[in-house]
């Protein structure tokens, strides 16, 4: 019984149907977008305030935010803090809750780990600079028309259907 | 395909329907920006005093960018230390709207000789959405004329007033080069407040 | 009349509490949509899982139409939510970035922690890798990225604004480009998987 429901994904647009509500929401309660390399960003600048605070105040790229409060003390941290509770509570519903890697058969779960942190390295670089990531740069930008959400559309899907060839080997 | 596909796609597809038949959320964009603008015109916080400015040159405020907004001629004659010079008919150039869009780390501040013209390039600058910009409440004229030459208020005013008396003398003395700036600060022990405008939308992951 | 918060309706603390509940059901869409697995998310590039494609424009797309019909009715009020601003080189290049992590990494940040959250060990492993990336970008801020970041600077641009058309006619094309991809998708993902076992094709939950 588990293992059948372990790999049982609810319908495609019937998820995405549930996270466009969850955005509309977002935008109607608090008028923010979806989000969570903003969260990642204050976690970051919370531990750098927490050590320095004069550096972190003085940093212009933390100086603003720690100016105007904690860091933590922001919507978008707690959202993602219910993205974490929203995801166990699915990964248990369905029998998901589990230790494994997730990678294609045909490489080493040390090649896929090196990966994941490399990968994990551009994201951090790249949401910084693009201001935002999938969710908070182009999911909450296209629910509002907005100009940057389609450019990151383009530069992340359009990038990675450019780039695909090159990085085979780790999915097919 | 399965029925609550088709159910959802249809559902998806009717709201993209009924959505192209609605005009636009700003179908006169000046019209909603003049709206904004009555709001923010009536936003005291964009006034700066000279007392603000001068404690927070002192304290060597980073994130403090003084923006002088007459023309060239009359920058090149005096300005404020730091200051940079933006004249008033090219707030809208791209670098220009670049430098200013480092409102929300930076506390812009602009200033002319008196308060008008600074409120003026306000208004063009707010206009364009950009926010948290802030105006020399009485321009370079207050700055002489109340900062480095401060009058002794009357014995009878409040202990306030001279406070505020003894910050001014000390500041009159660091920005005419009289003392140096340890022992200013040392004379009038001042904290930076620079108000912070309580920000409303949280500012998503920018 | 939304949004709530920003019109001060609710106070902050049942606003931090919504995020959190509102947060809930976005992990949950995630999850439950196989968004914990790093393969099915890659498959997009490769054809052989398209979900995220289906997914991701769905949520967008209902979001936007929706979000764009109260905006009518005077349900939400969409120039009081945080909208933001285009800055489109840093974008695009932050954006390419992007797609490599993608591509090398197998998650996005959203998806990566819902991977780390429900015990998927590469999922964990990314995260650090974005948690040092941002360290980086955080101490190197000031030398290497804030003028680069800042350039090109274009105000709060709304993309059919931009294109010259009404905004519900953009959602409404949007939405027919999104179900016609949807049966792209479909037609692409039967052939890529034509020859795979019937075993590979369960463990993506096909």
């Amino acid at each position: 019984m588990e293992k059948n429901l372990r790999r049982k994904y609810i319908n495609p647009y019937l998820g995405g149907f549930l996270i466009g509500i969850a955005l509309i929401a977002a935008y109607y309660f608090s008028g923010e977008g979806l989000g969570s390399s903003g969260a990642y960003k204050r976690f970051v600048i919370a531990s750098i305030d927490a050590i320095s605070h004069t550096y972190a105040l003085n940093s212009h790229y933390s100086g603003a935010i720690v100016k105007a409060g904690h860091p933590l003390n922001t919507w978008l941290v707690f959202e993602l803090l219910g993205v974490v509770a929203g995801a166990i509570l699915s990964a248990a519903v369905y029998g998901r809750l589990k230790w494994e890697i997730g990678k294609s058969p045909k490489i080493t779960n040390k090649t896929r780990l090196i990966a994941a942190l490399i990968g994990g390295i551009l994201w951090g670089v790249g949401t910084q600079l693009g201001r935002g990531c999938t969710s908070g740069l182009i999911m909450s930008g296209m629910a509002v028309n907005s100009l940057s959400g389609y450019i990151g559309l383009l530069a992340v899907f359009g990038g990675g259907y450019l780039f695909a060839y090159f990085f085979r080997k780790l999915w097919i | 395909m399965k029925k609550i596909s088709i159910i959802i796609l249809s559902i998806m597809f009717l709201l993209g329907l009924w959505a192209a038949f609605l005009p636009n959320v700003k179908p006169h964009l000046e019209k909603v920006k003049n709206k904004d603008l009555a709001i923010l015109i009536n936003y005291h916080q964009r006034y700066l005093t000279v007392d603000d400015v001068a404690k927070a040159l002192m304290q060597k405020d980073r994130f403090l960018l003084l923006v002088d907004v007459r023309n060239p001629e009359q920058y090149k004659s005096y300005t404020l230390p730091g200051a940079i010079n933006m004249p008033v008919d090219s707030i809208l150039n791209p670098s220009n709207l670049q430098i200013l869009s480092g409102s929300n780390v930076y506390n812009i501040v602009f200033f002319s000789n008196g308060t008008s013209l600074a409120d003026k390039a306000w208004l063009i600058a707010t206009a364009t959405g950009i926010k948290n910009l802030h105006v020399l409440k009485g321009g370079l004229n207050a700055w002489f004329n109340q900062l480095l030459q401060p009058k002794r208020p009357p014995d009878w005013a409040k202990q306030a007033e001279f406070k505020k008396y003894e910050f001014r003398k000390a500041a009159a003395r660091f920005f005419t080069g009289a003392t140096t700036a340890e022992q200013s600060s040392s004379k009038a022990p001042v904290k930076v407040q620079v108000p912070v405008k309580k920000k409303q939308v949280g500012g998503g992951c920018e | 009349m939304g949004p709530l918060y920003p019109l001060g309706h609710i106070s902050e603390p049942t606003n931090l509490l919504i995020g959190f509940f509102i947060g809930m059901l976005f992990g949950w869409g995630l999850e439950a949509s196989g968004f914990t697995n790093t393969r099915k998310l890659a498959g997009v590039f490769y054809g052989y899982d398209m979900t995220v494609l289906k997914v991701f424009f769905t949520a967008a797309l209902t979001a936007a139409a929706g979000l764009f019909i109260m905006h009518h009715y005077g349900i939400i009020d969409l120039t009081q939510i945080f909208y933001p601003h285009t800055y489109w080189l840093p974008t695009l290049t932050g954006g390419l970035l992007m797609a490599l992590g993608f591509l090398i990494g197998g998650f996005c940040p959203g998806t990566g922690f819902c991977a780390a959250s429900t015990g998927k060990i590469d999922g964990i492993v990314f995260v650090v890798g974005v948690f040092i990336g941002i360290y980086f970008y955080a101490f190197t801020y000031e030398p290497i990225f804030e003028k680069f970041r800042n350039s090109t600077f274009m105000g709060q641009v709304n993309i059919a604004d931009w294109l010259g058309i009404r905004e519900g006619l953009f959602i409404f094309i949007m939405i027919i480009i999104a179900i016609g991809s949807y049966i792209f998708a479909d037609w692409v993902q039967k052939k890529v998987n034509k020859n795979k076992s019937k075993e590979e094709l369960e463990d993506l939950g096909l």
